[in-house]
């Protein structure tokens, strides 16, 4: 049977997903990695309609730093990525969900075996604080980011030390990058 | 460039996803559905510790039916290119649910489909999950307040909701539902009519 690069035909009975294009199935993962920033998203607003943001907030910060283990171990599992060093920490990183194509964009340049740093041009949730509720932004990038990305560090090795080098806010949509961070593996 | 099985080679700091093997591919996607329902859980699941069942599961449905489905099945037809409204349309778009039929497969290299699809006509429909991930969570963990909540009061109502965002004339109606006697059972079976 020939690929489908959609699904505008007939309905398939005897479906299988390997009738689909690898382009189109990798088209709708990244959809699904923009659902499940959006599903966190929905969570917040909705909660916070309720219990106000700042509460809200500390839910938010609890989600994040629960779910690295999930993100890590699943996608460890799914694409065999093992190891201890930043190259290793760096491919879970390139297949996280939160990265798909589309949503941020980002360039990581890895010096040597010890040291890293990653530099995030779009953010899309900074673009969203910045344009409906610019006092988020502290909360998201300062409070939230560096002790989430030290979690990410650490779930492959507690030796890999991460410090931002530019966090927002930013004075214009122009400010890129929106945020730098370096990455080094003590001895 | 030959495609990648998986990511246990070298670090490639050009990747993108073409790199990969469809068969790697389909299981990125079938985990990146798992997270997504992952992250509904965890919000979940810290709500109903901190305020108890009843405030936390009203949540998940406000999450749900505020905006939740309308952008599952947004971001999933855009997608596809799937447009119509009638049950097959509306299977093909349950066929790629993000949070449903892409999680309940089968294990690689066949990633075999555990929600089947019966169309009698393009009026009426049966739709079986053979398998539920999510269900054999709740009869291991003896979760019956989640089991509920899932197959009764989001699934339930979340159907209809689909089903009459694509035809308000389509009706739903589940032939068996949890909880099952057996694993032997199937978990669920629903039919799917335009009269």
């Amino acid at each position: 049977m020939e690929e489908r690069n959609d699904y505008s035909g007939e309905f398939i009975r005897h479906f299988r997903y390997e009738d689909f294009s690898k382009e189109l199935l990798g088209k709708l993962l990244c959809e699904y990695g923009r659902l499940y920033e959006l599903m966190d998203g929905l969570w917040y607003s909705t909660v916070a309609e309720e219990v106000g943001p700042e509460k809200a907030w500390e839910w938010e910060m609890k989600v994040w730093r629960r779910i690295v283990r999930h993100v890590l171990g699943g996608l460890q599992k799914t694409a065999n990525i093992q190891g201890n060093d930043l190259y290793t920490m760096f491919k879970a990183v390139q297949l996280d969900p939160c990265y798909t194509e589309g949503l941020y964009q980002y360039d990581i340049y890895i010096r040597d075996p010890k040291y890293a740093i990653m530099t995030i041009y779009r953010c899309p949730s900074l673009m969203y604080f910045e344009k409906t509720d610019p006092g988020r932004i502290k909360p998201l990038c300062h409070d939230l980011e560096p002790p989430a990305f030290q979690d990410y560090a650490d779930h492959f090795n507690p030796k890999i030390k991460v410090k931002p080098l530019k966090l927002p806010p930013r004075k214009s949509s122009n400010d890129v990058p929106v945020c730098m961070w370096e990455y080094k593996l003590e001895d | 460039m030959k495609e990648l099985q998986d990511y246990s080679g070298e670090f490639n700091p050009d990747l993108t996803l073409p790199d990969f093997s469809k068969e790697a591919i389909l299981r990125l996607l079938v985990a990146s559905g798992k997270l997504y329902l992952g992250i509904d859980g965890i919000w979940t699941g810290l709500m109903r510790k901190k305020h108890g069942d009843k405030v936390a599961f009203d949540y998940d449905k406000e999450v749900w039916f505020s905006k939740g489905l309308e952008l599952d099945i947004r971001q999933t037809v855009e997608a596809l290119n799937i447009k119509g409204n009638d049950i097959p349309t509306l299977f093909k778009y349950f066929q790629f649910g993000p949070a449903f039929s892409v999680i309940y497969v089968g294990p690689p290299p066949n990633f075999e489909p555990r929600v089947k699809f019966e169309l009698k006509n393009k009026n009426h429909g049966i739709m079986t999950v053979t398998r539920c991930n999510s269900l054999e969570y709740f009869e291991r963990h003896k979760d019956t307040a989640l089991q509920k909540l899932a197959c009764e009061e989001i699934d339930l109502p979340a159907f209809k909701w689909i089903a009459k965002r694509f035809n308000p004339k389509i009706e739903v109606e589940p032939i068996k539902l949890p909880p099952r006697k057996s694993e032997d059972e199937i978990a669920c079976q629903w039919e799917f009519k335009i009269e």
